[in-house]
């Protein structure tokens, strides 16, 4: 797709101006904001808190692979995400969905609960598919199925963590006998697999930007011939805003979480960061958008059991129940509030 | 667990450490009566038991310090538990300090500090039982290992305060030659020391548990 | 290769400055040769090269850190790094202590002493062989790394053996004043002190290999 076409798509699009498309966005570039934002520091956070990475090498390179993976791998993503199969999802709906799931994050943050974006919007959208098909039309296996994946993606994390520790540990004990050259391994690592983590958070997580306007059709009807046009559109556009979360806003976690697992040599930040991105990875591949967060708690809980030790508090237990349970609940309950608010029930 | 042999295997060379510390410092107690008893021979001999018990505790170390370089432990934590090891071995090594000191010079001592230099070195050997009980006990149980480390260092400021009474008899009082003085007193910061090195550990695991609070 | 240059830079430094250790110590013994040959005059100017030699080491030390806080190394092994450059520097600075105490304080030490003396002066300076191998290997293949530090270790030993033999005869032979042996005693335990120094480098280094283990 030519830039010119894209551009065209965006501003002469019958609903107005590239200011109101904006506009309309505004809940879901804030929750790409803030999965830039937040989940960067799982990607480079021990990185750079150790000094190993330059923050702004590492906040760039989050901006630029975020969006290739947005583009490369994310569309995939938008024609699943929806949980009504049979009505509509306008664009007020769509603004509905995303503003609650924007608010449960602020809100929850504000709180100094532990949150996730992605989970948030996957409530926001659960809501409105209440609203829109009652809560017998919604796709309740479906969802079930989602919370399912998010059971999973920590524990897969965990479990890849283990099993590279486990063996690529053994080979690199055996191959690399000199100090000076396993710091360039580390060294090239971080950057490589940050780089790899990157995109698997803007594949996997970008969908919840602009998956909902997707569906209300802001970029083309999604039922069409167009659709991958549309949804690639959509996803460079929630790229760009999981890109700038990470170059405006994501010191200050990057910074806190980096430090919190500072236990993280520079071999475990690797192999925490690759086992994050594989279990991300993997469930792109199967649609459903996960948390980054959680991936990289289970990487690093795998990371510890493989030495014998428990990272495992009740403090991150915690951090992880909240968002399962917690977000997208609330986020469901704001979505179907508003959306009354504004007279749409039914 | 089964997959953490390794780990578990310097958890129990670390116990076998501090066997051979504990071993050492009864025969370095036992080596210092012997001597205050007079029996200067006896002593030469006894001391040479603790360099021996030294020796095998450097062993011990050995084999520890092999096993966290084959990959125990993350390395953040691994470095600490090599610290903590040359820590404990620095134990044994002063008090066969003292010993081989004690023998070679062979200072005559005032009689009437025999009784105090026997309370510094059992005050200074005792600081090591509170070790011992962190060692074994779970380091992660944090409020009673903190408490274990408070013991320590109440014990080493026991032997502190005799030592400072030893010192102050030894250089106001007693009626010696400032040389011999010298040599008495240095044998005396020496002794205290072993607490010392013990509190050092003591230190050093707080480290480790400060860290392990992920 | 390029993207290195930092790291490759604080190995040359590192060589230079073990290169200027080397070369200290050997003033270092030198001068001691000469004081016991009774040239307290030359030994005087040669005791002044040992502590120019010792600011010398120094200021490459210096370089090495200002390279090594400009980035070169992953903090997680720089840190080491800084430990060890650390620690060598001490060995100069133990050396120029030994010769400068012995200077100023011109013990006249016992003629039958003098063979002993020489030899632990050269036992402690054989010491430093296998740390500069340990360094010119770029820091390493580990089981040769710690079969080096291992040796420091045996030479550290043998030193410590002829410091035994000597404060024994000090103490228990010589008919000189015990405050003349506590000086001369104290001189033999700083002459031994730099074979200390050196295994403290090997210890250190110790530390560093463990840390390559995954």
């Amino acid at each position: 797709m030519s830039i010119r076409r894209l551009n065209a798509l965006i501003l002469l699009h019958p609903e107005g101006a590239l200011v109101i498309v904006l506009a309309k966005l505004f809940g879901g570039l804030f929750l790409g904001w803030g999965i830039g934002a937040n989940d960067s520091a799982n990607i480079f956070g021990t990185a750079v808190a150790t000094n190993s990475v330059r923050y702004k090498t590492a906040v760039i390179l989050i901006a630029i692979f975020a969006i290739i993976g947005a583009v490369v791998e994310g569309p995939k993503l938008y024609p699943g995400y929806r949980f009504d199969e049979g009505t509509t999802i306008t664009m007020t709906l769509a603004f509905v969905c995303t503003f609650a799931a924007a608010l449960t994050v602020l809100g929850l943050t504000y709180l100094g609960l532990p949150v996730s974006c992605s989970q948030a919007a996957v409530g926001g959208l659960m809501g409105i598919a209440i609203l829109g098909s009652g809560l017998g039309g919604a796709n309740w296996v479906k969802l079930g199925g989602w919370a399912c994946c998010w059971v999973l993606n920590p524990i897969g994390a965990a479990v890849v963590a283990f099993l590279v520790v486990k063996f690529v540990g053994a080979l690199l004990n055996r191959w690399v006998r000199r100090i000076d050259i396993l710091d360039r391994v580390y060294k090239t690592g971080l950057l490589v697999f940050g780089c790899y983590g990157a995109f698997t958070l803007g594949a996997n997580n970008v969908v919840v930007s602009t998956g909902p306007f997707f569906q209300a059709g802001l970029f083309g009807d999604p039922a069409r011939y167009q659709a991958n046009h549309a949804a690639l559109i959509a996803a460079a556009l929630g790229g760009a805003s999981i890109a700038i979360g990470a170059l405006t806003y994501s010191r200050k976690v990057m910074m806190t979480v980096g430090q919190g697992i500072t236990l993280l040599d520079p071999f475990s930040a690797l192999v925490a960061v690759l086992a994050h991105s594989v279990a991300m990875h993997i469930f792109t591949e199967f649609h459903v958008p996960v948390s980054s967060s959680q991936a990289i708690v289970g990487a690093v809980a795998g990371i510890g059991l493989s030495k014998g030790m428990n990272t495992m508090n009740s403090k991150t237990l915690l951090t992880i129940f909240s968002a399962w349970l917690l977000t997208p609940f609330i986020s469901a309950a704001i979505s179907v509030a508003i959306a009354w608010g504004m007279g749409m029930g039914r | 667990m089964f997959f953490d042999k390794k780990e578990q295997q310097v958890k129990e060379f670390m116990k076998k450490h501090l066997e051979k510390i504990r071993e050492c410092l009864a025969l370095f107690e036992k080596t210092i009566s012997i001597y205050l008893d007079g029996k200067v021979e006896e002593a030469s001999v006894s001391s040479f038991s603790v360099h021996k018990k030294e020796h095998e505790a450097d062993e011990v170390r050995r084999d520890i310090l092999a096993q966290l370089s084959d990959g125990a432990f993350l390395p953040f934590i691994r470095e600490d538990y090599i610290g903590i090891v040359e820590l404990i071995d620095k134990i044994a090594n002063r008090a066969k300090t003292v010993t081989q000191t004690m023998v070679i010079e062979a200072p005559k001592i005032p009689q009437e500090m025999h009784a105090d230099i026997r309370t510094l070195t059992s005050k200074a050997v005792m600081t090591l039982e509170p070790l011992i009980q962190l060692a074994e006990g779970p380091l992660l149980d944090k409020p009673k290992s903190m408490a274990l480390i408070q013991e320590i260092s109440a014990r080493e400021q026991a032997a502190d305060s005799v030592e400072f009474k030893l010192l102050k008899h030894l250089f106001q009082e007693v009626n010696i030659s400032l040389a011999e003085k010298i040599i008495i007193g240095d044998l005396i910061k020496l002794i205290s020391e072993i607490a010392d090195a013990v509190e050092n550990v003591g230190d050093k695991i707080q480290v480790l548990i400060s860290k392990q609070a992920v």
